[in-house]
């Protein structure tokens, strides 16, 4: 069996702006009302969110306008520019760690949801296991398919979507959304690290910004995709609030996956929305967990370059199984969610700092 | 490389076993669909743990049995098979019935498509008891939120048995139709899914359940159960004049209607829409003001008079009277909420909280059904707008006689 070359590995910008908004929306989104709910009060929660995305989009915009100065140029090999390669290696890993652990991470939650929903004989571990080994296929094939699938995907998860939200307007209730702004400060306080690491794995600029050729007015666009996350996770929130009130929405493990199987077609003609809800969300998922899986490859493979591809994807995918299936229950995974998400924020922002510092120092040009 | 091919072979091979269906994989005849639950006390009352004995009876469809053309319903020839099955157990909790009941039927209990629940007065009578049984049909995954829940009166077991000779086969469904069919009437509530039993119960306000009776071989769903919020514990209930006074209140719905005499005739007026405004006035703290305001519009339906109703100065009175009518209704309606039961279930509440949070979180509500009884010593004004729209067809059908 020989495997396949694409002859060119470059993407356009297109992709790289669809694959970010198909990274962010992911199965964090699941869960993330619950967490949001519990620190504010009714409908208030859309604040955090909003300033979490806003600063989160920032960070993006920062991101990509650096890595778009060395467009071309692969992370691991301006990093050793900028800071000496030993270091320059170390933070390389750092960023293939991070991304296995969201694979890691994405592979358990989609098991765990899958398990309670759909299949309740089949076990985790086998559920997690086929995932994983799609994962794995389109992961030792082409960067750019991977990418470009984005582009067929993203569309499909985003109408059906739309289409829950609108199915639940039935149960919604306005009453559920008052009092507004009457959270605390310190409610707020408590919710926003909740709202900004419900948008993980933006980390992606890093890598895929050097994929493509020529760059233009990254940021401005980075900005605008960034939206689209934000949007999505600012109407979920309150079609939950609406439909469950706080106190359902912050006691509900998977308040979205309660909100799609509230939703049904008038007159009986599809009593259980969630099953065509659960498909398109696997795509979502899936996406997501190959983009992780990718990246980490990407990272190790450009330490390892003489490594080839496919070797690595097999040394990774038994780790990040195991690393999946060791959380023993579903609070541990919610324990282990915020801990990487926690990480992949500051490990990001740390990163980019640290690099822009020394640009500064080393007297390169202001981005532009 | 051939070798290498074989081993390919035998792999995809034994992928078949993951892609060939799941562990999960369930015709869908071995299935018991669960259509309806009734939970009820059981004999005993205490367990030697001390939980109380509960009874369940789960309605399963039996499809062999459900006659589709009526033929064979009639002549008998079919079968005289019921198309469902109801299975009780007893035990401590729900779940160790529900469990302990698959060994009583062949199919194995899916619980997917269940659509009303009813739990029996003796159940919610107990502290507690009501949100107790009713977590496993909120926590379950496999349940959904859009169950209907309702509050019996008897033994609810008894109205999974009810054959309401209207064509629907199913107890179960029947009861489920009613319950959709009823909206136009003022006297039954809106249904309430379990999905908003779980908000009533996770909150603080109180809240109100249909309530179904029975008679021989009819049921009827209206009034309504009345719970505490506080402590989620039943308080009593609300008879069906009562439900369409809190209808008129809670609902701005259309539909139903009441009757009023003028000038001892009797007449009939339908609500065409109603909007209803709730407001609470602090300003006197240990005595609030409590406003509740209607705009009332209708038409006359029926009327035993043979007056002439296409009148001026007539319609104004009755205007009145209806206004009238309405007024002592909302007022007894509150007047039983505040007195009788002391639960809130009106929305007084939801203003306050809705208006001055903090102070509402503070002060006001651990005094407003508990401590001080804020609610019950409030006075009431209520103040109704009527205004007929339209007079049915006609103006008389009779001659006048006077």
């Amino acid at each position: 069996m020989r495997a396949f070359e694409y002859s060119d590995e470059t993407i356009s910008q297109k992709e790289l702006l669809i694959a970010l908004p198909s990274m962010l929306v992911a199965t964090g989104i699941l869960t993330l009302p619950k967490g949001i709910a519990a620190h504010t009060i009714s409908s208030d929660g859309w604040i955090p969110l909003l300033v979490g995305g806003l600063i989160v989009m920032g960070i993006a915009v920062c991101m990509a306008k650096f890595a778009a100065q060395f467009a071309g140029e692969p992370f691991f090999s301006y990093a050793c520019r900028l800071v000496t390669k030993p270091i320059a290696c170390l933070f390389t890993i750092g960023f293939g760690v991070i991304a296995m652990a969201i694979a890691a991470l994405e592979i358990r939650q989609i098991a765990d949801i899958s398990k309670n929903y759909i299949f309740s004989r089949t076990p985790v571990e086998v559920i997690g296991l086929s995932f994983l080994l799609v994962i794995v296929y389109a992961v030792s094939g082409s960067r750019a398919g991977i990418l470009r699938l984005n582009i067929l995907f993203f569309p499909i998860t985003l109408f059906i979507f739309i289409f829950l939200l609108l199915l639940d307007i039935k149960w919604f209730e306005l009453g559920n959304l008052m009092p507004v702004f009457q959270t605390d400060f310190k409610g707020y306080v408590k919710a926003i690290p909740t709202g900004i690491t419900s948008y993980l794995g933006y980390g992606i600029i890093w890598f895929y910004v050097s994929l493509i050729q020529k760059p233009k007015k990254i940021g401005r666009k980075v900005a605008a995709v960034m939206c689209i996350p934000i949007g999505v996770y600012l109407s979920v929130y309150i079609v939950c609030i609406g439909v469950f009130g706080n106190s359902v929405t912050s006691n509900l493990i998977y308040p979205v996956v309660e909100l799609a199987k509230e939703a049904e077609l008038p007159g009986g003609i599809l009593e259980r929305f969630e099953s065509i809800f659960f498909v398109v969300w696997v795509m979502a998922i899936f996406n997501t967990t190959a983009m992780a899986l990718d990246v980490a490859v990407f990272a190790f493979n450009s330490l390892f370059q003489h490594v080839k591809k496919p070797h690595i994807v097999f040394i990774l995918a038994p780790i990040i199984f195991i690393t999946s299936m060791t959380p023993p229950n579903t609070e541990s995974v919610r324990i282990y969610a915020d801990t990487v998400s926690y990480i992949a924020f500051s490990f990001s922002l740390f990163t980019l700092l640290v690099f822009a510092t020394v640009w500064k120092i080393r007297g390169g040009k202001p981005d532009g | 490389m051939a070798r290498k091919r074989k081993w390919a072979m035998v792999l995809c091979c034994l992928c078949l076993f993951f892609a060939g269906g799941c562990w999960d994989a369930k015709n869908i005849e071995d299935r018991g669909f669960i259509i309806g639950s009734a939970i009820d006390l059981g004999d005993k009352e205490k367990t030697a743990h001390g939980n109380y004995v509960l009874s369940l009876t789960n309605q399963l469809v039996v499809p062999e049995g459900y006659n589709t053309s009526q033929q064979e319903s009639s002549s008998g020839s079919g079968s005289s098979q019921k198309a469902y099955k109801n299975i009780t157990g007893t035990g401590s909790s729900v779940f160790e019935i529900a469990d302990h009941m698959d060994t009583q039927t062949s199919k194995e209990p899916y619980f997917e498509h269940i659509k009303v629940l009813l739990v029996s007065e003796d159940v919610v009578k107990y502290k507690q008891l009501f949100a107790s049984v009713t977590d496993i049909f909120v926590r379950d995954p496999d349940m959904r939120r859009g169950i209907k829940v309702v509050v019996t009166k008897g033994r609810a077991k008894n109205y999974l048995d009810i054959n309401g000779n209207e064509g629907e086969q199913l107890p179960a469904l029947y009861i489920n139709q009613i319950m959709e069919n009823t909206l136009e009437s003022k006297q039954t509530l809106q249904p309430v899914r379990l999905g908003k039993v779980h908000q009533f119960l996770l909150g603080s306000t109180s809240f109100a359940l249909p309530y179904a009776s029975m008679t021989k071989n009819s049921i009827d769903i209206s009034g309504a159960a009345v719970f505490h919020g506080f402590n989620n514990t039943y308080v009593g209930d609300l008879n069906p004049n009562e439900t369409k006074g809190l209808n008129l209140i809670k609902e701005n719905a259309q539909g139903g209607g009441m009757e009023f005499t003028i000038s001892g005739r009797l007449m009939s007026f339908e609500f065409k829409n109603s909007n209803s405004k709730v407001r609470v006035d602090t300003s006197n703290p240990d005595k609030m003001n409590m406003d509740v305001e209607l705009d009332v519009e209708g038409r006359i339906d029926e009327m035993y008079g043979d007056k002439q109703l296409l009148n001026e100065s007539y319609i104004a009175a009755m205007e009145k009277h209806v206004q009238r009518k309405i007024k002592e209704l909302v007022e007894h309606t509150i007047n039983k909420g505040q007195k009788e039961l002391n639960a809130d279930i009106f929305g007084f509440g939801t203003y306050l909280k809705n208006h001055d949070y903090k102070k509402w979180k503070k002060e006001i509500q651990p005094n407003w059904e508990q401590g001080k009884k804020l609610f019950a010593n409030g006075r009431v004004n209520v103040s109704v707008k009527a205004t007929l729209r339209t007079f049915g067809s006609t103006d008389r059908t009779k001659i006048r006689h006077d």
